[in-house]
């Protein structure tokens, strides 16, 4: 095992990150003050982003086929600090209120952190093991930081008995795929033997890769392995799902393109009808169900299901479209700035009203606009991206998604994701006009004095990005193709 | 340029009238409004006088825009901010912002709950129908389509007014809104469909992508494909339009919103869809269109005598005027498909301004009306001719417009349209003269049942007269009216300069 200079360089970012992670638990056992944790915890995420810096001059490059550091996964590693960064400063509040001091949050989330930031740039089935894990298990701990005791309780235990049967699933794909690749684990060689092999052997191979699917399937809620997302979404708190809903599943999804990008189209046919049965369920499945359902945390888990179906299709549609990279990336920046963004909201409406609104119901949030109007318009921007309705980046990207969709001609796909569009609009509607009708009983607070806390301004920012590049996406998209250069 | 800033003027007066109350008194957001939608009408006057010797000189049908105005917008994709005038577009922007005028002017005395989020509302309609009559790349039109939905559905959600007898007032609200924005969003989703048709054929051809009205026109199509994405298209605008068996929403929305009028002159929605079927639907897919001859025909036919009658047996004012709209938009449905002449096109776009006024201007009669004698319904109505001092012969102007008698615009309108008919139809052209016949039947029966025959209650009436203002707005739609009847040649001088 050699390891050159350059390759120890590319390795800054973890390194540093290892090295903040020890810190912080020196100086939660010295002081539990929360806001010198806070502080630091924000100067470690800026550290490594600046590290990220030096690692674009000499990308790409592989470290021992276990991590391929290239543009792709410097993009995300960044997208991922950032808000993940964010959550912290947004988490500080809450924190604030609990009794006995949870500085423990920021040490998980760091470590969490730093899974998604592996599985970015996984190259080989050992290392997203390692990333996968290393994401999943602080987030149990994370569950338990904040929110109702007793609620999160039994979401922890739901989600880990999940995920450690999902565990299992990879692990039994991947003995598989050692099997059939005759050992090798890389992307690579598994690339290669599935070029190679004959017919014996190659089932073997794809029997591994599709319980490694289900794996995937059981951690993104994607349809027959989702149906758990209601009941976890509602026991968590809302800083805690603005993680778990997006940063955790993305960085996961992110691994999976790479993955997918490695497996022929002509061996692994069955693997991509697999997948648009998933999307095309999730799709309809995860629309349906919200369409009935009146908690806002539950109709997030649904939403976020069929977001993940669309994400699929984007997937899916490689073949004929030359940006589907662009369009994945410029989808997951859209539901990454929405979906934090309404987490966020919630939970600031959570602290400003104490008692009111323990349930989460939709109704409860009734006048909002003519008490709080910076949040309800923040909400409603971000509920106009999620569903896609024009001037927003939200509607570009599903733009972008249905021409790369019907470019490569999946057809019933395409339509099926119109109709989940459809009915999208529906039971968002529902939440806005909520948000707008007359009947309000709460204290008036003015449109700038948000703007001036962090929280409200953080919350702006996204407002701004949203809807700026909902007006000038070229720009973002001539970015995104200097940025995401693959291989 | 110009183009760009009619666009964007009725925007920025919106943002501009939320924060207006702020700054001055509570009536500023009003007055905020009617400047900027002054301004929009300003503006086009202003282009049509500055191109008036074009169209005065055009000889012969050439196929060039009046002005145009592109900015690249998503050039990875080929999308423009491509806005394009010609007579047809430049009519009915013309139209927009001088409905959009009398709205501001029609709501002026009213109390509304908080002003200037209604006015904001109000002026994005504005902005996004002109965006729609102006926009020639088709992913701006279809922007500006779905912008146009949300706007509506907000302004019947909390300002609206429905009948007293319900009890559970938001939640019949919530549903009829809901109704206009299920069927306007699948209307637009039929819409991007076929745009999507139509661009990732000319990306496969060509592979080049683009959204453009101009090359999309150039695009030879498969014929199954052809009709498939005609149909999309087709169905999209007809469900807006509204036709028969989809038009539920159309009557529901109308009898609810505000009784001022207001949203009901920006009713002039529904014309968007005549606009998209001339302009698009028909020149972008010319082969498939004597496929679907047949079947619009009888749709339009359909739609015109089932209305009339249901206009007829109708309580509701509102309900009548809004099946009395239904009725005329059969009637154009079937004048467009029955032939390609320029005869035809040029009558269906009188007939088009001509009604919308008159509509526009019975709604604002019938809202008047209801201040007066709060209600609604005509069988509480009788002999109120000598109760009001100049309802009763307005309102009787515009029934009668609404007639087509001579001298109207609407006359001129139906007369150059059935001509054009009887070139290709003369069965046809019968069955619409025939359609006079139901229509004078449910005109004369509201007259009849509202200002004449016995009081069947007594009002107390505190005040005959109308207010200066609603007389004003009243008198200018009979000029207008009058005007297009007697001197319909600018109108059909500047509808010749078309594209298609």
């Amino acid at each position: 095992m050699i390891i050159i200079n350059k390759e120890l360089t590319a390795l800054i970012p973890f390194f540093l990150f290892f090295f903040n992670i020890i810190i912080l638990t020196l100086l939660i056992s010295y002081s539990i003050k929360n806001f010198k944790n806070l502080t630091f915890t924000i100067l470690a995420f800026f550290v490594s982003f600046l590290s990220l810096f030096f690692v674009i001059k000499i990308d790409p490059i592989d470290i021992n086929y276990l991590l391929r550091i290239d543009k792709y996964s410097i993009f995300y590693s960044k997208v991922f600090l950032i808000f993940s960064c964010m959550i912290c400063i947004m988490s500080y509040e809450s924190l604030k209120n609990k009794k006995n001091n949870n500085s423990q949050f920021y040490l998980l989330i760091l470590l969490s952190t730093l899974g998604c930031i592996i599985l970015t740039s996984v190259n080989n089935l050992i290392s997203l093991c390692i990333g996968i894990e290393l994401v999943n298990i602080p987030l149990l701990g994370l569950m338990c930081c904040l929110g109702n005791y007793k609620q999160s309780l039994s979401s922890v235990i739901k989600y880990m008995v999940l995920s450690s049967i999902s565990f299992s699933f990879l692990l039994f794909g991947v003995a598989c795929v050692y099997i059939g690749s005759e050992g090798g684990l890389s992307f690579f060689e598994l690339q290669r033997s599935l070029n190679l092999a004959i017919d014996d052997s190659i089932y073997v191979l794809l029997f591994g890769i599709s319980f490694i699917i289900v794996s995937f399937a059981f951690k993104l809620s994607i349809f027959p392995f989702g149906l758990w997302i209601s009941d976890i979404y509602n026991g968590m708190h809302s800083i805690v799902l603005s993680y778990f809903s997006t940063l955790s599943k993305l960085s996961l999804f992110i691994s999976l393109v790479r993955f997918f990008l490695y497996i022929p189209y002509i061996k692994g046919k069955i693997l991509y009808y697999l997948l648009e049965i998933m999307a095309i369920f999730s799709i309809l499945f995860g629309n349906i169900m919200a369409l009935f359902e009146s908690n806002l945390k539950k109709l997030m888990g649904y939403s976020s299901m069929s977001s993940f179906g669309y994400l699929l299709a984007a997937l899916l549609s490689f073949n004929s479209f030359p940006f589907f990279l662009d369009v994945i990336a410029i989808y997951i920046c859209s539901y990454l700035a929405s979906s934090v963004g309404i987490f966020f909201i919630m939970n600031l409406i959570d602290l400003n009203n104490k008692n009111k609104f323990k349930e989460n119901i939709i109704s409860s949030y009734k006048g909002l606009f003519w008490s709080d109007p910076f949040l309800a318009i923040s909400l409603t921007i971000m509920l106009f991206s999620l569903s896609g309705i024009p001037i927003n980046l939200g509607f570009i990207s599903k733009f972008l998604l249905f021409c790369s969709i019907f470019n490569s001609h999946l057809i019933f796909l395409g339509i099926v994701s119109f109709l989940g569009t459809l009915l999208s609009f529906y039971y968002y509607f529902r939440i806005i006009i909520n948000l707008y009708s007359f009947s309000s009983e709460f204290e008036k607070i003015s449109f700038f004095t948000h703007i001036k806390t962090v929280p409200g301004f953080i919350i702006f920012l996204l407002d701004l990005f949203l809807v700026f590049f909902g007006f000038f996406p070229s720009d973002l998209i001539v970015w995104l193709n200097d940025v995401i250069v693959f291989l | 340029m110009l183009l760009f800033l009619l666009v964007i003027i009725p925007y920025i007066g919106g943002c501009f009238s939320v924060f207006a109350n702020r700054f001055c008194n509570r009536f500023s957001p009003r007055w905020n409004a009617l400047l900027f939608t002054f301004s929009t009408f300003f503006l086009v006057v202003f282009i049509l006088y500055k191109n008036y010797f074009y169209i005065k000189c055009i000889e012969n049908n050439s196929n060039e825009w009046i002005t145009e105005f592109v900015f690249p917008w998503i050039p990875q994709l080929g999308i423009n901010f491509h806005l394009a005038m010609d007579g047809l577009s430049l009519l009915m922007v013309i139209l927009v912002s001088f409905l959009g005028v009398i709205s501001v002017l029609c709501s002026w005395e009213e109390e509304n709950k908080s002003m200037h989020v209604f006015y904001f509302h109000l002026l994005f309609i504005i902005g996004s129908l002109i965006g729609i009559f102006l926009s020639i790349d088709l992913f701006l039109f279809f922007c500006f389509w779905e912008l146009a939905i949300i706007p509506v559905y907000f302004l019947v959600v909390f300002w609206g007014e429905p009948d007293r007898s319900i009890k559970d007032k938001n939640k019949h609200l919530l549903k009829v809104a809901n109704k206009f924005v299920v069927y306007g969003l699948v209307s637009g989703f039929l819409m991007l469909l076929s745009i999507f048709g139509l661009a990732i054929n000319y990306y496969n051809s060509s592979s080049i992508w683009s959204f453009d009205y101009n090359t999309l026109l150039k695009v030879s199509l498969n014929p199954n494909l052809e009709l498939f994405l005609m149909i999309c298209l087709f169905l999209s605008f007809v469900i807006k339009m509204p036709i028969i068996p989809f038009h539920s929403w159309f009557p529901n929305l109308l009898i609810n919103t505000p009784k001022s009028g207001t949203i009901d002159l920006v009713g002039i929605i529904v014309k968007t869809s005549i606009y998209g079927l001339l302009r698009f639907c028909i020149p972008l897919f010319p082969n498939s269109y004597f496929k679907i001859v047949p079947v619009a025909i009888v749709l339009g036919i359909i739609s015109a005598f089932y209305s009339a009658l249901v206009a007829y047996s109708q309580k509701n004012i509102k309900k009548i005027v809004a099946y009395m709209s239904i009725s005329h938009m059969g009637v154009m449905l079937s004048a467009i498909y029955s032939g390609k002449s320029l005869l035809i096109y040029q009558g269906i776009v009188i007939q088009t301004i001509a009604q919308s006024l008159t509509a526009a201007a019975l709604i604002i009669v019938f809202g008047k009306l209801y201040k007066k004698i709060n209600s609604m319904n005509i069988k509480k109505m009788g002999g109120l001719w000598f109760n009001l001092n100049w309802l009763p012969g307005l309102s009787l102007f515009f029934l009668v417009s609404n007639l087509s008698i001579p001298g109207t615009g609407n006359f001129v309108g139906e007369f150059i349209t059935l001509l054009g008919i009887f070139n290709h139809s003369n069965i046809l052209s019968f069955m619409f003269l025939f359609l006079s016949i139901f229509s004078s039947l449910y005109s004369f029966n509201i007259m009849h049942k509202i200002y004449y025959g016995r009081e069947k209650k007594v009002y107390f009436i505190e005040n005959k007269c109308i207010t200066k203002t609603e007389l004003f707005i009243l008198l200018s739609f009979v000029f207008l009216i009058l005007a297009i009847g007697f001197f319909p040649k600018l109108i059909l001088d500047i509808s010749y300069i078309n594209t298609m």
